[in-house]
C-alpha cells in the first residue's frame, strides 16, 4: 500500500502537508503510529472507479453508448464521486475533532492534563483543504480510470473501442 | 456433389430463375449443391434476361466468399454457368417466318398447305421478337437445340445423379412450345451434334430424374398499341390447347408442377425487346419453390417413382396452394411448410440489407465488430459491392411483388425498424434482453458474433459469416 | 485479454501489499531513538542528609531572617512540603559530621562559635577535598546529600594556598572518579549571595572583618535519578534569597529524543520522517526559511538558562542559527527554531551539539590569587572555586564535550 500512499503524496502540494501527514498516519513528530487513512481512501477510490468502469463496460455495455464521449461521462462521474468521497472523509475527520492539533493549528499549547490543544486563531486546516483533497482524490481516480480502461475495455462486448 | 440443371424457357423461365436466385441468395435450403441455369430464348434483347444474367453473375462472385466453413448460408448454393453462358441462344438468321420455313423454295402444293396452316400475318412475322404468343410457330423453330454449343457443354458436363428441371409457361410463345420439345430431346437416345458425333453422356441424360413446372396464366396483357400479335384473351384458349398436349407427357416426367393465379395484374403491352420488363410476381417465387421441392432429398420418395429398368413408373403431379386467400398475402397466408422454408432466410437477408443501407455507415466507426475490419474502403471492394447489388435487387424484387394485384407483402419495406418490418404476429424467437432495442440489438448481436467467427477468415468471408450468424440469432421463426 | 489479466493482477498486488504495512506497524525511523526511561522518579523517596559547614568562616552568614537563613530554610521546607523526601537529617560538618536533632531554624541559628565549639573539629582549615568526599560518601541509592559551604579552600596558615589548589583539584577528581565507577552520581551546585557580617577568613586563614554580600554554595549530591527528581520537585523558584547561579554535573547519556515539527515554520518543507526534511522552500517575503525541532531535554540535568542560550550549542553548518525556547508539547520540553537566510538551501546534514561546558560564572567568580577581599572585584569571588568544579568535571572523564546531539537531514536522504 506504500504505492498508494506515494501516489497521494505526489499531489500533496494540492491539499497540503499537514493533511498529508495526518492521513498518512503520522503523529505530530512524523512517526507512523497507524491508521494509514490512505488505505481506506485509496481502496474506496479504486472500488468506486472499478465499479464505474464495470458498469460502463459490462453492465450497460450498449452499442449506442460506446462513443468516446460516453466514456468521458463516466470518467467525469468517477471524478465527481471521488471528489465527494475525498472531501467527505477529510471533512468528517476535521470537523469531528479527531485530527491532532499540531496538524490543524500552527501554534499549539499544552493543557494542565498534558493534552495538546491548538491556539485559537492559528488554524491552518480548513474546509477548503478538504475540497482540495477531494480534488486530488478525483485526479488520482481519473488517472486510474484511464489506466484501467485500457485493460477492462477488452471485457466489453460493445465498448471494446471506447474511447479508442 | 449433385447438380441440378434448370432449363428456363422464355421470359417466365428467366423470371422464375431470378426468383430462385433470390431465394438462394437469402440462403433458402436447396437439396443440390450446384444449380446450372440455362435460359432458352430467341428474344435476347429481353430486359428480363439481361437483368437475370447480371444478377447471376453477381451471385456467382459472391458465392466465392460464401463458403466460410462456418454457419453461413447466404449465397451458399453454387450457381454455375455452362461455358460462362446463361443463354442457350437459338440460332437463326432468317427474319420472317415464311423465310425460315423456306416457303419460297417449297413446291406449289406445299406452299398452299402453308397458307392454309398459317395466317398471312403469321407467315410474315418478324421472328426476332419472339413468337409473340404463337406456340404453333415456336414449336417449329425451336427444334434446333441439338446444334447449340451450350447444349453440347451441358451434355459434356452431365454426371450420374444430376437432375434436370424445366421451367416454362403454358401461355405465351416460347415457353409453351419449347417445354415438350426440350423434354423430348433430352430423352431421345443417341442424339448427335451438328458435327454428326453422338453427344457425350447422353445415356445419363436420358435416364436422369427430370421434373418440370408449367406456369399457368397469372397476368393479362393490356390492349395492344402496336402491331403486336399478343392477345391475352387467347391465353386461356391457348392454355387449354397446350394442357391437352401435355397430357401426353405423362410418365415422361418424374414430377410435373403446376401453378396459376386467378387474380391477375395487367402488364403493359410489350411484345418483347428492351421494354419487356415485367415486375416480379409471387407466382414466380412459388414456382421457384417447385424447383426446391423437386431437388429436396427428403421428397425423393414422393417425387420419383421408377421401375426396375429405370423407366418412369408414374408422374407425380403437384400444385401450389396458400392457406388463406387474400389480395394481399404475407407470411401468415402461407402453409406451414412454406413458412418454415421461407420466413427465416428471407427475413434475415432483408435485415442484412436494411442494416447495410440504414445503419452500417453511421455505426461502423464505433462498433467493435467493424473496427479496423469493415471500415474504410471495405464496402468498395468488388465482392461486397456485388453482394450489396444483389441485396438491392432483392429489395426491388419485393417492391415489385408488392405492386401486383396479388400483392406479396410479407415485409413493410418502408420501415426503419430493425424487427418490426416483418408483418404478421410471428414468433421470431427474440431474446428478452431489454437493454437493447431496435438497431442497437442488432449491433449488440454483431459485436457478440464477431468473436465467434473464425479470425483466420478473409474480411469478406468473415463479413458474410458474421451477418449470417447475427441475423440467425436475431430472427428465428419457429412454428 | 492479456491486458485485463495484468490489470487484475496489479489490483490484487496493490491490495495485498496493504497488509504489509499493518504488520510493520509501529517501526520508527532509524535515527529516532526510542524514548528512554527518563531520568526521573525512582520508586522510593530518598532520605535527605543536610550538611552545613560550621567552620569559622561560616559564622558571618548567620543572622536570623537574612538571605542565608531564608534560602536554607525555604529549601529545606520545600523539600519537606513537596513530599520529595522520606526524611531530612541535619548535620554540621567540619572535619567530622555532627547530627543535629533540632528544628531547621534552630539548626541554622546554631552555626556560631559557641555551638561550633561543642561540635568541634579542626576549625582552622577547610579541606574541600575531604569535605566533598565525606558528603559524597554518604550518598546511597536512597540517600542524597545537601552540602552548604563557602567553599573557600584553606590549607592552613603559612601554606602557600595557590600551590595547593592544584593538588586539591586532583584530589577531588580522584575521589569523585572512584565513586563514579560504582554510582551514577550527579552534582548540583547553587551559588547564592547573602549579607555577611563578621570575620572573613581567606585562603591562609587570615581574617578580615567585613560587612558585605558574600557568596556561598549549596551542593546537592545524589544518584542521578534522585537529583533529576529533586530538580523537578524543588525548582529554584522555591528557594528564597539570592540564588545567583547554578550548574549541574552529570554523566551525559545523550538520549535526547527529537523530531521536526510541522509548525511553527517560515517557508515550506516536506517532512519525510521525524529527522529528515525535503523540498525546502524559503518564504520569499522574509527571505527566511525556518523550521522547528521539538526536543525532549528532560533527561538532561541542565539548567534552563543553559539550555536556552544558543552560545552553548555548536552547529555543523554556519548558514544556520538556532533559538531555543522552553515549550512543553507532548514529550518534548523545548523547541529549537532553526533558521537560515541562505538563498539556496543546499543538501546538508545539520548537526546541533549541546556543549558540555562549565558555565562562565564558575570562572568569573573564582579566584586564584588570594588577594585581599576588599580589593577590587574580590567580594563576589571564591578562592579555588574553579578548581573544585573543574575537579568534579574531570572526574566524569567525558569522552567529548557534547551533552546531546541532534541531527537533521535537510534536502538529502538519511
Amino acid at each position: 500500500m506504500n504505492m498508494i500512499r506515494n501516489i497521494y503524496s505526489w499531489l500533496n502540494p494540492i491539499y497540503g502537508n499537514e493533511l498529508y501527514e495526518y492521513l498518512k498516519g503520522n503523529d505530530c513528530d512524523g512517526v507512523f503510529v497507524g491508521t494509514n487513512h490512505f488505505h481506506t481512501i485509496g481502496l474506496s477510490m479504486l472500488v468506486v472507479t472499478l465499479i464505474l468502469l464495470v458498469v460502463y463496460y459490462k453492465v450497460i455495455d450498449h452499442p449506442r453508448f460506446n462513443r468516446w464521449w460516453h466514456w468521458m461521462i463516466f470518467l467525469l462521474l468517477t471524478g465527481v464521486f471521488n471528489l465527494f468521497i475525498g472531501f467527505g472523509y477529510t471533512y468528517s475527520k476535521l470537523n469531528g475533532g479527531v485530527i491532532p492539533a499540531c496538524f490543524t493549528h500552527s501554534q499549539v499549547e499544552t493543557a494542565q492534563d498534558g493534552s495538546i490543544y491548538g491556539v485559537n486563531g492559528t488554524e491552518i486546516l480548513f474546509n477548503s483543504n478538504c475540497w482540495q483533497f477531494g480534488v486530488a482524490n478525483a485526479i488520482i481516480a481519473v488517472a486510474f480510470y484511464v489506466v484501467f480502461s485500457f485493460g477492462l475495455k477488452w471485457l466489453s462486448q460493445n465498448c471494446k473501442y471506447s474511447p479508442v | 456433389m449433385s447438380k441440378l440443371y434448370i432449363f428456363g424457357i422464355g421470359g417466365t423461365g428467366a423470371r422464375v430463375l431470378k426468383s430462385l436466385t433470390m431465394l438462394l441468395a437469402a440462403g433458402v435450403e436447396c437439396g443440390a449443391d450446384t444449380i446450372v441455369p440455362i435460359i432458352i430464348d430467341r428474344d435476347m434483347s429481353n430486359k428480363d434476361l439481361s437483368r437475370t444474367k447480371l444478377l447471376m453473375e453477381d451471385y456467382i462472385q459472391v458465392n466465392k466468399i460464401a463458403e466460410t466453413k462456418g454457419k453461413n448460408r447466404f449465397f451458399k448454393t453454387k450457381i454455375e454457368l455452362l461455358n460462362n453462358e446463361l443463354f442457350l441462344q437459338l440460332k437463326d438468321n432468317t427474319q420472317k417466318f415464311n423465310e425460315f420455313i423456306g416457303k419460297g423454295t417449297m413446291s406449289k402444293e406445299n406452299q398452299a398447305l402453308m397458307d392454309m396452316l398459317f395466317s398471312k400475318e403469321t407467315l410474315n412475322l418478324d421472328m426476332t421478337a419472339g413468337f409473340q404468343g404463337n406456340p404453333n410457330i415456336g414449336s417449329v423453330v425451336l427444334n434446333q437445340f441439338d446444334d447449340n454449343d451450350v447444349f453440347k457443354a451441358f451434355a459434356n458436363d452431365f454426371k450420374d445423379g444430376d437432375k434436370i428441371f424445366i421451367i416454362s409457361s403454358i401461355f405465351g410463345g416460347t415457353g409453351a412450345s419449347g417445354f415438350p420439345l426440350l423434354r423430348k430431346i433430352l430423352q431421345t437416345p443417341n442424339v448427335k451434334g451438328a458435327d454428326g458425333q453422338d453427344l457425350s453422356n447422353w445415356g445419363l441424360v436420358n435416364k436422369a430424374s427430370i421434373g418440370a413446372i408449367s406456369v399457368l396464366p397469372y397476368f393479362i396483357v393490356g390492349s395492344a398499341n402496336d402491331d403486336s400479335l399478343v392477345n391475352s384473351d387467347t391465353f386461356i384458349d391457348k392454355s387449354r390447347a397446350a394442357l391437352s398436349y401435355y397430357k401426353t407427357e405423362d410418365k415422361k416426367l418424374d414430377a410435373l408442377y403446376y401453378i396459376a393465379d386467378k387474380l391477375t395484374t395487367t402488364y403493359e403491352h410489350h411484345k418483347g425487346g428492351d421494354a419487356q420488363k415485367n415486375d416480379a410476381h409471387f407466382v414466380e417465387l412459388a414456382a421457384a419453390l417447385a424447383v426446391l421441392d423437386f431437388v429436396n432429398p427428403e421428397n425423393e420418395s414422393k417425387n420419383i417413382h421408377r421401375n426396375n429398368d429405370n423407366s418412369i413408373e408414374r408422374t407425380t403431379y403437384k400444385e401450389f396452394g396458400i392457406n388463406a386467400e387474400d389480395a394481399e398475402i404475407n407470411f401468415n397466408n402461407l402453409a406451414d411448410e412454406t413458412k418454415k422454408l421461407l420466413i427465416n432466410p428471407l427475413s434475415r437477408f432483408l435485415l442484412f440489407h436494411n442494416y447495410m443501407t440504414q445503419v452500417f455507415d453511421k455505426e461502423c466507426k464505433y462498433q467493435p465488430f467493424a473496427h479496423k475490419r469493415f471500415t474504410g474502403d471495405f464496402r468498395k471492394t468488388s465482392v461486397v459491392q456485388k453482394l450489396e447489388a444483389v441485396q438491392a435487387q432483392f429489395f426491388e424484387w419485393f417492391q415489385e411483388m408488392e405492386k401486383q394485384s396479388r400483392k406479396f407483402t410479407p415485409f413493410d419495406l418502408t420501415s426503419s425498424s430493425a424487427f418490426d418490418f416483418i408483418k404478421g404476429d410471428l414468433n421470431l424467437g427474440k431474446s428478452k434482453d431489454f437493454r437493447y432495442k431496435n438497431w442497437a440489438k442488432v449491433d449488440n448481436e454483431l459485436n457478440y458474433q464477431i468473436g465467434k467467427t473464425d479470425k483466420a477468415l478473409e474480411s469478406e468471408k468473415r463479413f458474410i459469416e458474421l451477418f449470417f450468424r447475427a441475423t440467425e440469432e436475431l430472427i428465428n421463426y419457429k412454428n | 485479454m492479456d491486458k485485463t489479466l495484468i490489470n487484475l493482477l496489479a489490483i490484487v498486488f496493490l491490495l495485498s501489499a496493504c497488509s504489509n504495512e499493518r504488520k510493520r506497524g509501529n517501526t520508527l525511523a532509524a535515527n529516532v531513538r526510542t524514548y528512554p526511561n527518563p531520568a526521573i522518579v525512582s520508586q522510593a523517596k530518598p532520605i535527605v542528609n543536610v550538611y552545613v559547614e560550621n567552620t569559622g568562616s561560616m559564622f558571618g552568614y548567620i543572622s536570623t531572617g537574612n538571605d542565608f537563613d531564608r534560602s536554607i530554610s525555604s529549601l529545606l521546607t520545600s523539600i519537606r512540603v513537596s513530599g520529595y523526601a522520606d526524611s531530612i537529617n541535619l548535620f554540621y560538618i567540619n572535619s567530622r559530621t555532627f547530627k543535629q536533632n533540632v528544628d531547621i531554624p534552630t539548626f541554622i541559628r546554631g552555626i556560631n562559635i559557641h555551638n561550633a565549639q561543642t561540635w568541634a573539629g579542626d576549625l582552622r582549615r577547610t579541606n574541600m577535598c575531604s569535605l566533598l568526599d565525606t558528603v559524597t560518601s554518604k550518598v546511597y541509592d536512597n540517600t542524597i546529600s545537601i552540602f552548604v559551604s563557602d567553599c573557600i579552600f584553606s590549607p592552613g596558615r603559612n601554606n602557600d594556598a595557590s600551590r595547593f589548589i592544584g593538588a586539591e583539584k586532583d584530589c577531588i577528581t580522584m575521589n569523585i572518579n572512584q565513586k563514579l565507577k560504582s554510582q551514577n552520581l550527579a552534582f548540583i551546585v547553587y551559588r547564592l549571595l547573602s549579607d555577611f557580617r563578621g570575620e572573613y577568613y581567606d585562603c591562609q586563614n587570615n581574617f578580615t572583618r567585613i560587612d558585605n554580600q558574600r557568596p556561598y554554595f549549596i551542593w546537592i549530591i545524589g544518584k542521578r535519578e534522585n537529583i533529576a527528581a529533586f530538580k523537578q520537585k524543588i525548582p529554584t523558584t522555591k528557594i528564597e534569597g539570592q540564588l545567583q547561579n547554578s550548574y549541574t554535573l552529570f554523566k551525559s547519556e545523550n538520549n535526547v529524543t527529537y523530531a521536526v515539527q510541522l509548525n511553527p515554520t517560515i517557508g515550506n518543507f516536506e517532512r519525510i520522517n521525524p529527522t529528515t526534511i525535503n523540498r525546502t522552500r524559503r518564504d520569499n517575503d522574509s527571505g527566511k526559511f525556518m523550521f522547528s525541532v521539538g526536543v525532549d531535554f528532560s533527561s538532561l540535568l541542565v539548567d534552563e538558562t543553559y539550555l536556552t542560550n544558543p552560545q552553548n550549542y555548536k552547529l555543523s553548518n554556519p548558514n544556520y542559527r538556532i533559538e531555543i525556547i522552553k515549550k512543553q508539547m507532548g514529550n518534548h520540553t523545548h523547541l529549537i527554531r532553526v533558521t537560515t537566510t541562505a538563498n539556496i538551501i543546499s543538501p546538508t546534514k545539520l548537526t546541533i551539539h549541546l556543549k558540555n561546558r562549565i558555565p562562565n560564572w564558575v570562572d568569573e567568580f573564582s579566584d586564584e590569587t588570594c588577594a585581599n577581599i576588599n580589593s577590587n572585584g574580590m567580594m563576589p569571588k571564591t578562592f579555588g572555586l574553579k578548581q573544585i568544579v573543574n575537579g568534579i568535571y574531570a572526574a566524569y572523564n567525558y569522552n567529548d564535550d557534547i551533552l546531546s546531539e541532534i541531527i537533521i537531514n535537510i534536502n538529502q536522504n538519511p
